[in-house]
């Protein structure tokens, strides 16, 4: 019966198969896709509830299709697995998944190609369930790849907007740079270890081991030179902590997250906050035994993620495009689950992710019906006072900004607590301050965000306020279901998934901190209300186009925070115009500007050629002749005073 | 007996490279091909030199009998550039200099080499039945049906391939040709036609050809 | 008299080659005296199922192995392997000029003939274990190449191109054959036995054999020029975007995998000479990585971004050559395979969109392709992903084989170098892709898909994702391919 979980991916590949090949029509793509989606979110809960039948130790049910690659040497099956980890993963995925296909059936009703965006959007659940469900780490990256694509793909979906097209070539772009350490990571298993498997698994009766199982082998071996030898674990887990900065838009490759926004909302809800981003974490944890094997990581992992919280955090407060605070904020929160990660509260960062997934998803869809109601609106000093308009929209996004502030007892606050309550008991003491500032910080912006859409009065009059339909406010009212109630999967007297997880990554559930709590939620509170307090007073002075009220006190820092701490204009400073520059060097000096004329041969043979062209032309094979020789000078000189 | 032989030598490879010299720096194209006539003899008379009398014969009728006057007649029909007045090479002493260094840099790595080889080592004895060391003209015939018997027909085919070549390529009827673009042009237009200059024919049309290189009316029969 | 000793040949061993080279010249008189102008095509079908017949004549040879004319040639599986390689690469490239020849009005019964005489010079490197039938096969390779090349007469660029080649190739030889000479003046021998034997013999110490290393240098120079490794990679970018398209393709795989092939040979047999190969190979390895993917960053011109891409692959497939002791060699085998297929597939779309008279590659032209002809773009899309290696392609097997050799052989550094260029260089392949998905067109052009070309881009594109998905099959295939090297 292993097989039936080859079902969870497969069916929204038939979707995709069916929305490329198949389907024409919208109404019927939006069916089709939607409901295989809910088809194998149904499969995925009856594979775990099977799953939750066995007894503890044995939870992990592997199917195995074929062997992708089979060498002597290197033995990777085409396999996927079902185990505790994978299955609350599984289930986000589809159960989330599902939703936003439902919900986008509403959204994306009259777009042109909407045929396409749901083939990509089935693409996109196949490929974080290969992802997710992968029981060797090129499996995984073949999902990791995929969703890339998709991302791609999906970002770039209105490429009539000038930045779309762009924000997905800096996506894919910055991803492959991660990428690039990520494949150097895997063959550095590879080369270890002698395999790529996580666990241990049996393929057509031969056993090939796992190298999860086996860290324990290679501590205190080392690579690199005499005079600085750096640990084989650290140098494997570090090469994967590159990887999943880039996947989890983790300081210092963030920048791509914030343009994604230029994709429809539902994709950035589903892909750049609620499943997508969060593969880096995953895959962090999956990989817990190799990180643990390597303090020197460890504290990397934590001090990018406090980072990245902090950075973000701050870079969201001054945003005003609603998707923008949105995007920031969720770096800021997978700064949160990286820093857990680095902690060692592995179980805690998968919490937050599951709860994360839940009403930033909630958020991002509530953020897609204002826009949607709003007739294309983005920038939140257009809105205000939408609360009465559209009160399904307000009241579900006030839940979610409630669980992303930290607001006791919704889902966000119980998973947040528990990473700020872990750093307090190991001692983390300076994550634990920027973490809880970060939080606070958090709670501020949320504030100043219901503040400017829901409150005071419409500040621009050129659109009529509209509540979406209700194939947009169903999925809301669920998934604000979902935001209140999540956290009850792990609350402190119950820590129902802690022992769930237990399996995979044998942790203790941490201690419930009462005061550590009463501070974050009294802070969390009087944050929102400051954010809430300022904006509704300062209403009226906020124009289209004018400066922040806040901006009277913080001056040009605020310039620097409304920039991202002006990352991108680094980047495009220190890397990108020096490629540009050498590429256009290398092309004036390698390729004469295409051959303006080479025909020295021909320009005799025709014997017309102008004198003046014939002395131009007859540079290049000439040229080419020299650097030939030049070639010829280094390589004999290389040899015979290199090699003897 | 080595000492005269050694000055022979020197003399044949003076001549050789005098000549090879001569090819290159003159100006006048004609001249160049008669000093290459002279390179090629000497070359001969370096085979005699080394007992290959065959090789020299074949030298001699091949290079200057059949490929010099092959030369030759491509400079009389092309006639516009067998003109004093037409520089073969940029001169300047850029030029020069790197032709100077590139050539410097060769000899330094490739003079130890041969001067730093122990020459007089007598080969190893071959491996009992291996054929004889090649001289004459029977032996080298007999190799060429036995040892290097795949060899000969592979060069046979290769010359073919040749000569279907020069044919495929020189002999097409006149009228087919068309005369297009050269790459050049083609980069030129392609640019005008990115930004088109105020006062232009219209893009799209048949491309007109760049200022540069006039066409003469024979060539363009679009 | 004396009556002449024919030697004992083994023609069963060359039957692909004598099928090829025969059938070729059988094809040339039939095409002059037979075939109507106007119907080349005809030839053309001949042509391809002349090598047809040769990969099937190859089939029984696969457990035979063995050598003949003193040495010089052998048949092993590894060379069968790359016969049936260059035999496919060549039949796709006669399937794309079948309608690109006359829509060009340059369609001349010689062509296929000449593909099919490029083939044997292929397949005779492959075979050849002598340094003299090595440069044969390659100069019949070379010149049927120069020939090709200059076979769009009515577009002087391609006159050129022929014309530059043929200089730089003569340039080249002229260091290839001095190269042999200078080896057998070391060694005595110019088979690679004869040279492996004489490096044998003594134990082989560099500082004493100059004369060896300057002849190998050479011989290596000869090499990297066919292969067009940095810095010998000048005249790449023209000549293709100067010859016909179906030629240039040809040439990024048939040349390439030829020289690559051939010079996996002579390095695997000359391992004492190990020491020589390795630091000399790794710099130009680096070279041509590095400088073959910045140089494509900056192209616009399709038919050049694909030449420099090319001079990217040569670097990985030459970390392959590298290790090709430890699994290097069937990691270069199968990515020999993979870049053939989809390189080919990526030109087959190109010349689908070129049209007469104008020579169109800019990116441009591809603006909007998916709103036209969806299955086209998604194809091209699948070779640019396969290129840039991105899973689940062939791409990214051959990359991940090519790199998890090169690590394990101990090239760390090499495969670092690998991996960040080839980062970079999913760059320039996007940049198609965006042009393609999301772009609207910027001029009118019209893809014409004939059956030819679409036959040869399906045929690209599905093995393509078959050799991604399904490896294992080929990679036993070529494994076994490899057992007479001792690899």
């Amino acid at each position: 019966m292993e097989w039936l979980i080859w079902l969870i991916p497969l069916l929204p590949f038939i979707g995709f198969v069916l929305n490329v090949f198949v389907i024409r029509r919208e109404r019927a793509a939006g069916l089709v896709a939607s409901g295989l989606v809910v088809a194998s979110f149904v499969v995925a809960v009856l594979a775990i509830a099977a799953l939750s039948g066995l007894p503890e130790e044995e939870r992990r049910i592997m199917s195995v299709s074929w062997h992708w690659i089979n060498t002597g040497a290197l033995q990777v099956p085409f396999g996927i697995m079902l185990d505790p980890l994978t299955a609350v993963m599984v289930l986000l995925v589809t159960g989330v998944g599902a939703l936003i296909h439902v919900y986008s059936i509403g959204y994306m009703h009259g777009d042109p190609r909407v045929v396409r965006y749901f083939a990509y959007l089935n693409l996109f659940i196949t490929m974080m369930l290969f992802l997710v469900m992968g029981n060797n780490m090129l499996i995984l990256f073949l999902g990791w790849e995929g969703v890339g694509l998709c991302s791609f793909l999906l970002i770039g979906f209105w490429f009539e907007r000038a930045e779309a097209s762009d924000a997905a070539v800096k996506a894919f772009v910055v991803n492959r740079i991660g990428d690039a350490a990520f494949i150097l990571g895997m063959l550095a298993i590879y080369a270890s270890f002698g395999t790529l498997n996580f666990y241990e698994v049996s393929v057509g009766g031969q056993v090939q081991p796992g190298f999860l199982e086996r860290v324990p082998e290679i501590i205190g071996q080392t690579i690199g030179p005499v005079w600085q030898p750096i640990a084989l674990t650290t140098a494997i887990s570090f090469l994967l902590l590159i990887g999943a900065t880039g996947k989890s838009a983790q300081f210092p490759l963030f920048v791509w997250l914030p343009d994604a926004m230029a994709g429809p909302t539902p994709v950035s809800a589903l892909i750049h906050a609620a499943t997508m981003v969060t593969g880096g974490v995953y895959m962090m944890t999956r990989n817990e035994a190799l990180f643990a094997a390597s303090p020197t990581t460890q504290s990397w992992v934590l001090w990018i993620g406090v980072l990245t919280a902090f950075i973000a955090g701050t870079s969201a407060i001054a945003q005003w495009d609603i998707k923008r605070v949105l995007a920031y904020s969720t770096v800021s929160q997978l700064g949160f689950m990286v820093a857990a990660c680095g902690m060692g509260a592995y179980v805690a960062a998968i919490f937050h992710l599951l709860t994360h997934g839940i009403f930033k998803a909630l958020l991002f869809l509530g953020a897609g019906s204002v826009i949607h109601g709003t007739h294309e609106t983005q920038d939140m000093r257009k809105m205000g006072g939408l609360r009465h308009a559209m009160p399904t929209t307000y009241w579900t996004y006030l839940v979610g900004a409630g669980a992303l502030a930290g607001i006791v007892p919704l889902a966000g606050f119980w998973s947040k607590d528990e990473i700020l309550a872990h750093a307090l008991s190991h001692d983390h003491w300076p994550q634990l301050i920027i973490l809880f500032l970060t939080s606070l910080i958090t709670a501020f912006y949320m504030g100043r965000q219901v503040a400017l859409i829901f409150f005071g009065q419409q500040r621009d009059s050129h659109y009529h306020a509209h509540e979406s339909g209700r194939v947009m406010t169903v999925p809301l009212i669920a998934l604000a279901i979902g935001a209140i109630i999540g956290g009850a999967i792990n609350l402190p007297w119950g820590h129902w998934l802690t022992d769930w997880l237990k399996p995979v990554l044998h942790e203790e559930a941490g201690k419930f901190n009462l005061a550590l709590a009463l501070i974050a939620t009294a802070g969390a509170v009087g944050a929102s209300y400051l954010g809430w307090w300022i904006y509704t007073r300062n209403a009226a002075k906020i124009k289209v186009g004018g400066k922040d009220p806040a901006y009277r006190y913080s001056g040009d820092i605020w310039d620097g925070l409304e920039e991202a701490w002006y990352f991108d204009r680094l980047y495009r400073r220190i890397i990108v115009r020096p490629f540009q520059r050498l590429g256009s060097f290398l092309a004036s000096v390698f390729d004469p500007q295409g051959i303006d004329g080479l025909v020295l041969g021909v320009g005799v043979l025709f014997g017309q050629a102008g004198e003046q062209v014939r002395r131009f032309q007859s540079g290049y094979v000439r040229t080419y002749a020299l650097i030939f020789t030049a070639g010829v000078v280094i390589v004999l000189g290389f040899v015979l005073l290199f090699t003897r | 007996m080595a000492t005269v032989i050694q000055i022979i030598f020197g003399l044949i490879a003076a001549l050789i490279v005098g000549a090879a010299v001569m090819v290159v720096t003159v100006r006048n194209v004609i001249h160049a091909a008669l000093w290459l006539i002279a390179c090629f003899f000497g070359v001969g008379a370096l085979y005699l030199l080394l007992e290959a009398e065959f090789l020299a014969v074949v030298q001699v009728l091949v290079y200057v009998g059949a490929i010099s006057i092959l030369i030759l007649f491509a400079i009389m029909l092309t006639r516009q550039v067998t003109g004093e007045g037409v520089r073969q090479l940029v001169g300047g002493w850029r030029l020069w200099l790197t032709a100077a260094i590139s050539a410097l840099l060769f000899a330094v790595a490739i003079v130890p080499t041969v001067i730093s080889h122990s020459w007089n080592v007598p080969a190893p004895p071959a491996p009992p039945g291996t054929p004889e060391p090649l001289a004459g003209v029977a032996e080298l015939g007999r190799a060429f049906v036995y040892e290097f018997l795949l060899q000969f027909q592979v060069a046979g085919v290769l010359l073919t391939v040749a000569l279907i070549g020069a044919i495929v390529i020189a002999f097409e009827e006149r009228a087919r040709r068309r005369r297009v673009l050269t790459l050049a042009e083609e980069h030129e237009l392609r640019k005008r036609l990115a930004h088109p200059p105020p006062v232009e024919a219209p893009a799209g049309e048949p491309a007109p050809a760049p200022r540069a290189t006039p066409i003469s009316e024979g060539e363009v029969q679009q | 008299m004396e009556s002449l000793q024919i030697p004992p040949v083994d023609l069963r061993l060359l039957t692909p080659l004598l099928i090829v080279v025969g059938w070729a010249g059988a094809l040339l008189l039939i095409d002059v005296f037979f075939v109507p102008d106007g119907r080349k095509k005809i030839t053309g079908y001949l042509a391809i199922a002349g090598l047809a017949v040769a990969g099937l004549a190859g089939i029984p040879l696969w457990n035979l192995s063995g050598s003949t004319f003193s040495g010089m040639l052998v048949l092993d599986r590894y060379s069968l392997a790359l016969t049936w390689i260059f035999l496919i690469a060549g039949a796709l490239s006669i399937a794309v000029a079948l309608d690109y020849l006359p829509r060009h009005a340059i369609e001349q019964g010689e062509y296929y003939p000449l593909i099919m005489f490029a083939v044997g010079g292929m397949i005779l490197m492959a075979q050849s274990a002598d340094l003299i039938t090595l440069f044969l096969g390659i100069e019949l390779l070379s010149i049927t190449l120069y020939i090709l090349t200059g076979f769009a007469y009515p577009r002087v660029a391609s006159e050129e191109a022929g014309m530059k080649y043929l200089v730089l190739g003569a340039f080249a030889a002229g260091f290839f054959v001095y190269g042999i000479a200078l080896i057998f003046g070391a060694t005595g021998a110019t088979s690679l036995a004869g040279i492996a034997a004489y490096l044998g013999r003594q134990p082989f110490a560099p500082q004493e054999e100059t004369l060896f290393l300057a002849g190998a240098s050479l011989v290596l120079i000869g090499f990297s020029f066919k292969i067009a490794l940095v810095p010998f990679h000048m005249w790449t970018p023209d000549v293709y975007e100067g010859s016909p398209t179906p030629v240039a393709a040809f040439m990024s795989v048939g040349t390439k995998g030829a020289a690559l092939a051939a010079l996996l040979r002579v390095t695997l047999a000359l391992e004492e000479a190990q020491t020589f190969w390795l630091p000399i190979l790794a710099v130009l390895a680096a070279a041509t990585m590095i400088l073959g993917n910045l140089g494509a960053l900056g192209q616009s011109n399709l038919k050049r971004m694909l030449a420099y891409s090319s001079i990217g692959h040569a670097g990985y497939i030459l970390l392959g050559i590298m290790v090709a002791a430890e699994r290097g060699a069937e990691a270069f085998l199968f990515y020999i395979l993979a870049y053939t297929l989809t390189n080919l597939g990526a030109f087959g779309v190109l010349i689908a969109l070129e049209q007469r008279g104008e020579a169109a590659w800019s990116i441009d032209d591809f603006a909007g392709l998916y709103q036209r002809r969806p299955l086209l773009a998604v194809a091209m899309a699948l070779f640019m992903f396969s290129l840039a290696g991105v899973p689940p392609t062939a791409g990214f097997m051959g990359k991940f084989f090519i790199f998890t050799a090169a690590y394990a052989g101990g090239l760390g550094w090499l495969v670092l170098i690998g991996v960040l260029t080839s980062a970079i260089a999913a760059y320039y392949y996007l940049r198609v892709v965006v042009k393609m998905f999301m772009q609207e067109p910027v001029r009118e052009v019209r893809p014409e898909l004939t059956r030819g070309l679409n036959t040869e881009i399906l045929i690209a594109g599905v093995a393509t994702l078959i050799l991604g998905l399904l490896p294992t099959p080929i990679v036993l295939l070529v494994e076994r391919s490899l057992v007479a090297l001792g690899g």
